[in-house]
């Protein structure tokens, strides 16, 4: 089966295509490696790779994977999108038309072409999902690093105090891990009111123990390596101790955590829209313009596959992005290096 | 040495009375256990003095790393002293506030591990590893430490200084790493240094040179070394005293010469038979000591070693004390080996 399978991937992965789906690249990933080092090796001899810092390896691991590019390509653009949405869009997102409502995409009206078509009310879909990604990247944004800094925060305190504090701690991580996310959203946006905010705050709340079992794992695993028992033999003061020693072990195991979450943060801000928990209408978000296309699925497609497609494309670019990040910033890679 | 005259540690610091105590620890146990109930050493008492090499010697779980983690106040949190006083330069250590101890960490006694492949983290340049002492315990400048640091790294044998103290460990082989530890124990100047076994991890010929730098350097600047080792060879290049632990117990303590010419207990006289030496006739097997070290906790009633000693009787169920059989020479056994008895 698998030396079936095996030669085949090879293909996929050598031709230059950027939609393969993740099952795929998942195993393309190594071939990919392969056949571009072959011309990368010149720039790269093989026994330099040991004595090169780390950021100067990873930066020549993603010159040398094309694969990569075609994702932080895709990110790139949505995150331009979001930070110059007017740039792209074509029409005002927010201004209904109501006599141009549920065209088709590529017609135009009053002399505008709406390539994506229009929704429910006349409004450009190209535009709102343009503006969507705004709201989409900064609430994922916001939240992975609110929960993130909570979240290593507490992971390092706990691995540091370990004692009954960390054991407080962590016990109180399992907890919030073990509630089911829609619950605690919904009851976090029940009681403080649906706003970008609450939204962020929410997805904060119900994430930061991803971050804190990680950070409390490596630091326990730094608190046992020679070198940080020789930093307390000098006299160094424990605060001085997690900032020069710990922190620097825990940081690349949280920014992988991190690019992984945000793909999942994306999804969930879309789910809170989609419910009507999220962005509030009329402002434009990929989850509500989904609930409200979902409707008309079988009169005007167009309504929900876009923001879809817009979706499923963050994601996964987001996703692959983080793949990338752990491959290379694996602990057990590592290890083999030090 | 001119900054030798600057001391952090006040008492006694200039070079002409190079025999002042440095280290004492009086009547030391410790315990394992929530009950205490596996008790690790027992009184245990030993002392230095400055520009002293004294090698602390055992089979592994004796005890020496124990005694040299208390002397750093670095027992683990599952460690009670029960007893026992330990002094290095005049201040107590056991019952002293971690605040006090952290100052007295890398200013008055430092220590050098075992593995400097582990010891040195990875991700710092050595120059910044060796400067945190410095920046702990002193204001001094930037330039100043720098300074330090680079004369120290020569003093140690790193070529280059200038230039090599911003690499990275992997970029130095073992031995060359074994000195950055040793310069990273001795930056701040302690009067006393605590090798615990600095090297194991090294081949013979390295090992041969990192032995004479730390003798050279510690030397120089009348520093007091505990050094841990159960390598015979090691003690007798580089020790001035041997202490011998066994069960955690010391069980004898002389001058080198006198430890390797006349070992007075029967687990030392054992220990020595049982290196190889150049002299041993071919084909014949080496003596071993049966059986193997107790636990801690299961030792055997009085003296810990008798369940392996041939000339064990009755008297040894109970512990001797450690008594002076010969000028300078003090010993743990009803029985000692007097001179002309041994090899």
């Amino acid at each position: 089966m698998n030396t079936g399978t095996g030669p085949r991937k090879r293909l996929h992965a050598t031709s230059p295509q950027t939609g393969d789906l993740p099952v795929q690249a998942a195993d393309g990933v190594e071939p990919t490696m392969g056949s571009v080092s072959l011309e990368s090796s010149p720039a790269v001899p093989a026994g330099d790779a040991v004595t090169m810092p780390r950021g100067r390896r990873f930066w020549n691991k993603m010159r040398a994977s094309r694969r990569v590019w075609g994702f932080v390509a895709i990110l790139l653009v949505f995150l331009c999108f979001a930070l110059v949405p007017a740039l792209f869009s074509t029409a005002e997102p927010l201004r209904a038309d109501l006599p141009g409502r549920l065209l088709r995409p590529g017609t135009t009206s009053a002399g505008v072409t709406h390539w994506l078509g229009t929704d429910q009310l006349g409004r450009d879909v190209w535009s709102r999902i343009v503006y969507g990604s705004r709201a989409s990247l900064t609430i994922a944004f916001a939240a992975v690093f609110c929960a993130g800094i909570i979240g290593s925060t507490l992971g390092v305190a706990a691995g540091t105090l370990r004692g009954w504090v960390g054991a407080v701690i962590m016990r109180i991580a399992d907890m919030v891990l073990s509630v089911p996310f829609f619950l605690l959203a919904i009851l976090t946006v029940v009681v403080l009111g649906p706003s970008l905010v609450n939204v962020v705050l929410c997805l904060a709340l119900v994430r930061w123990p991803r971050y804190t079992r990680v950070a409390y794992g490596q630091t326990l695993e730094a608190q046992g390596r020679e070198f940080v028992r020789s930093a307390v033999a000098v006299g160094s003061p424990p605060l001085w101790v997690i900032r020069k020693h710990i922190i620097p072990e825990v940081i690349p195991a949280i920014i992988v955590v991190a690019t992984l979450e945000l793909g999942l943060m994306v999804l969930y801000e879309a789910s809170l829209s989609f419910i009507g928990l999220g962005v509030q209408p009329p402002a434009p978000s990929w989850g509500s313009m989904l609930s409200d296309g979902q409707q008309y699925i079988g009169t005007a497609w167009w309504l929900a596959t876009f923001p879809g497609l817009a979706l499923f494309l963050l994601v996964l670019s987001v996703n692959m992005l983080g793949d990338f990040v752990r491959d290379q910033l694996d602990p057990s890679e590592r290890a083999l290096r030090s | 040495m001119p900054e030798q005259a600057e001391g952090v540690v006040a008492d006694g610091r200039s070079a002409g009375e190079a025999r002042e105590e440095v280290l004492r620890v009086e009547g030391l146990s410790v315990a394992f256990g929530r009950a205490s109930e596996r008790v690790a050493l027992h009184d245990v008492s030993l002392s230095l003095r400055a520009g002293e090499v004294v090698a602390l010697v055992g089979e592994s779980g004796c005890g020496k790393s124990l005694t040299a983690l208390s002397v750093m106040g670095l027992l683990p949190p599952e460690a009670h002293v029960l007893a026992g006083s330990i002094t290095v330069c005049g201040k107590e250590i056991i019952g002293t506030p971690e605040r006090l101890l952290r100052r007295y960490r890398g200013s008055a006694m430092g220590m050098i591990f075992q593995d400097a492949m582990v010891a040195l983290n990875p991700l710092q340049a050595v120059g910044r590893q060796i400067d945190e002492a410095l920046r702990i315990h002193t204001n001094l400048g930037r330039g100043q430490r720098r300074d330090k640091v680079i004369a120290l790294l020569d003093a140690v044998g790193v070529p280059d200084p200038t230039n090599r103290l911003r690499q990275l460990p992997h970029q130095f082989s073992g031995g060359l790493r074994q000195r950055i530890m040793i310069a990273m124990a001795l930056i701040g100047e302690p009067r006393l240094i605590i090798a615990d076994e600095p090297t194991t991890a090294l081949d013979v010929t390295i090992q041969a040179q990192i032995l004479e730098v730390l003798k050279d350097v510690t030397q120089a600047r009348g520093t007091a070394v505990l050094f841990i080792t159960h390598d015979m060879g090691v003690v007798a290049e580089v020790a001035d005293r041997v202490v011998v632990m066994y069960g955690g117990h010391v069980i004898e303590s002389a001058d080198v010469v006198e430890t390797f010419s006349t070992p007075a207990h029967p687990y030392t006289d054992a220990l020595l038979h049982s290196v190889p030496r150049t002299d041993s006739v071919r084909g014949v097997d080496l003596p071993a000591i049966p059986g193997s070290v107790p636990a801690p906790g299961a030792a055997p009633a009085g003296c810990p070693f008798h369940p392996r000693c041939s000339d064990a009787t009755q008297e040894c169920l109970t512990m001797p004390p450690l008594e002076q059989v010969l000028p300078d020479h003090d010993v743990a056994c009803w029985h000692p080996h007097t001179s002309g008895r041994s090899r």
